[in-house]
């Protein structure tokens, strides 16, 4: 009897020995260790459109729609319309009605634009910032904005996404009140935001939680970029230490939370700025960090800031 | 059977211990890599959260790409175009432009015709790495003064404002000069023309 179950152990223990040892293997795999960088996507413009104007919005649209349709196979991309913060130019005047109707006719331009083809899709961000004095209340109005685009969209049109997207800079304001309108927007009803913004003064080299500028630290960036639920980033991508400080955020949450970010894509300025990285740069960049650093380096996206109006 | 047959000597009553032993070490190590695993494969809430996040979006993305109707976009008429908004010429009060903190921080902006070109002058300081006030100082930005807003502005530079001024604010302006008062309370003046400051 002993040594049947004797016999009976040995077995369990190989099969758990041969499991786990194909488990490890299966997360070896995982983890990058080729350093040929993935291709860049083709790169999506983003707009300052801090003057909505619904005509603009539309060739605009059209002009994306057309870019995605004339790639075979047709391509999907990831557009974001900045038209400033709460407390933005001339103050507190954010239109909400125009930020709701030029987004309408972006995408409707893009449903146009894309003529035939039916399958490409835009995931277009309606974007806004935490420059001054950001509430929760800010938060709601973005969430309920979004929604009605999507609404419209839904039917009127086809081929686009709309998510809510935030310009979020710790230079601009507290954490504690980017906090407040990240929980805004989820009480409002968003499923999603996109972070467009930067990790001032963020380390470069280490993971322990350090300070950023105005106040923040890691773990703040962090929330605010993929802990909070609706939160998705693609990161400022203009200097060379960027990245760096990006893969830290990331390293930080896969150390703290299990949860490493998953990038949508590195955001570039370079048409407004030829002193910055360029679209491949940018690219190359951020992806070598995160690969470096066993990070994950799926980014299905590539996004380039342009001025539409200020 | 007898126990001789089974326990015939010493060593073999050592020996299944010693196995044993083996045994239970390779198992916990193998439950130790089995959670590790699991936990590193998505384990965590926020992980898994997240994915489910994610998955959402891409279902999104797959619904916007399924026609629910048939595509038929002769029926949709352009737009009429709308006039592009004139700028305001005028100071105003912000902290935002085409830029980021990190690389501007902006109290004030001041906008208007000089010459040529409609020229954007923002009023405020170059950040430190940990985003607090290194110096004062105006980026200025032209822009064709008829074309359409934005389609063609160019940084034409960061001026500096001399050494110990603070975050600078813009409290008017007479013909070129740009009159701006910093935190540390002195009174400059800078010539929107030469990029120069005036004691």
């Amino acid at each position: 009897m002993r040594l049947t179950l004797r016999t009976l152990a040995r077995k369990l223990c190989v099969l758990v020995g041969v499991f786990a040892l194909l488990s490890t293997l299966f997360l070896l795999h995982g983890v990058q260790t080729a350093f040929a960088i993935a291709p860049k996507p083709p790169t999506d413009w983003s707009f300052y459109m801090f003057t909505p104007n619904s005509s603009q919005a539309y060739t605009l649209g059209y002009n994306q729609g057309k870019f995605d349709a004339g790639f075979n196979p047709v391509v999907d991309s990831e557009v974001v319309l900045d038209f400033g913060g709460p407390s933005g130019p001339g103050d507190g005047t954010l239109n909400y009605s125009a930020i709701e109707s030029a987004s309408e006719q972006f995408a409707l331009g893009y449903y146009v634009g894309t003529g035939a083809d039916s399958t490409s899709v835009v995931t277009l961000g309606l974007g806004t910032n935490n420059s001054a004095d950001v509430t929760y209340n800010d938060g709601v109005t973005w969430a309920h904005t979004v929604k009605a685009v999507a609404n419209w969209v839904s039917a009127n049109a086809g081929q686009a996404v709309i998510v809510g997207a935030n310009d979020i800079e710790p230079g601009w304001s507290s954490f504690s009140a980017a906090k407040s309108w990240v929980q805004g927007f989820i009480a409002g009803g968003g499923s999603f935001y996109l972070n467009f913004g930067s990790a001032d003064g963020c380390p470069q080299y280490s993971t322990g939680n350090g300070g950023c500028a105005n106040g923040w630290n890691q773990d703040d960036v962090y929330y605010v970029s993929w802990g909070a639920a609706p939160a998705f980033a693609t990161p400022e991508i203009y200097y060379d230490f960027m990245p760096r400080q990006w893969s830290m955020i990331s390293l930080y949450g896969k150390q703290k939370y299990s949860s490493p970010i998953y990038f949508q894509g590195p955001w570039d300025e370079y048409d407004r700025d030829m002193s910055t990285l360029t679209q491949q740069q940018a690219w190359n960049d951020l992806w070598t960090d995160l690969n470096n650093n066993s990070l994950p380096t799926y980014m299905p996206y590539s996004l380039e800031i342009h001025l539409a109006s200020f | 059977m007898n126990r001789q047959t089974q326990t015939p000597g010493k060593p073999q009553h050592i020996r299944p211990h010693f196995a044993g032993l083996i045994i239970s070490v390779a198992c916990v190590i193998a439950l130790f890599f089995l959670i590790g695993g699991a936990f590193a494969l998505g384990g965590s809430p926020l992980s898994l959260q997240k994915q489910q996040r994610l998955q959402k979006l891409e279902q999104q993305i797959a619904q916007a790409r399924t026609p629910t109707r048939p595509k038929n976009v002769a029926n949709l008429g352009v737009p009429p175009a709308q006039s592009l908004v004139t700028p305001q010429a005028g100071i105003t009060q912000t902290h935002e432009g085409p830029f980021p903190a990190s690389f501007f921080l902006v109290r004030s902006l001041w906008q208007g015709p000089l010459g040529k070109n409609w020229v954007l002058a923002y009023a405020g300081a170059k950040p430190n790495p940990d985003g607090t006030v290194q110096q004062g100082g105006i980026l200025l930005y032209t822009a064709p003064r008829n074309a359409p807003m934005g389609s063609d502005l160019h940084l034409v530079g960061m001026f500096l404002a001399p050494t110990g001024a603070t975050a600078l604010t813009i409290v008017s302006v007479s013909g070129n000069l740009l009159h701006v008062r910093a935190d540390s309370g002195a009174v400059l003046t800078f010539d929107l023309q030469t990029h120069q400051y005036q004691p």
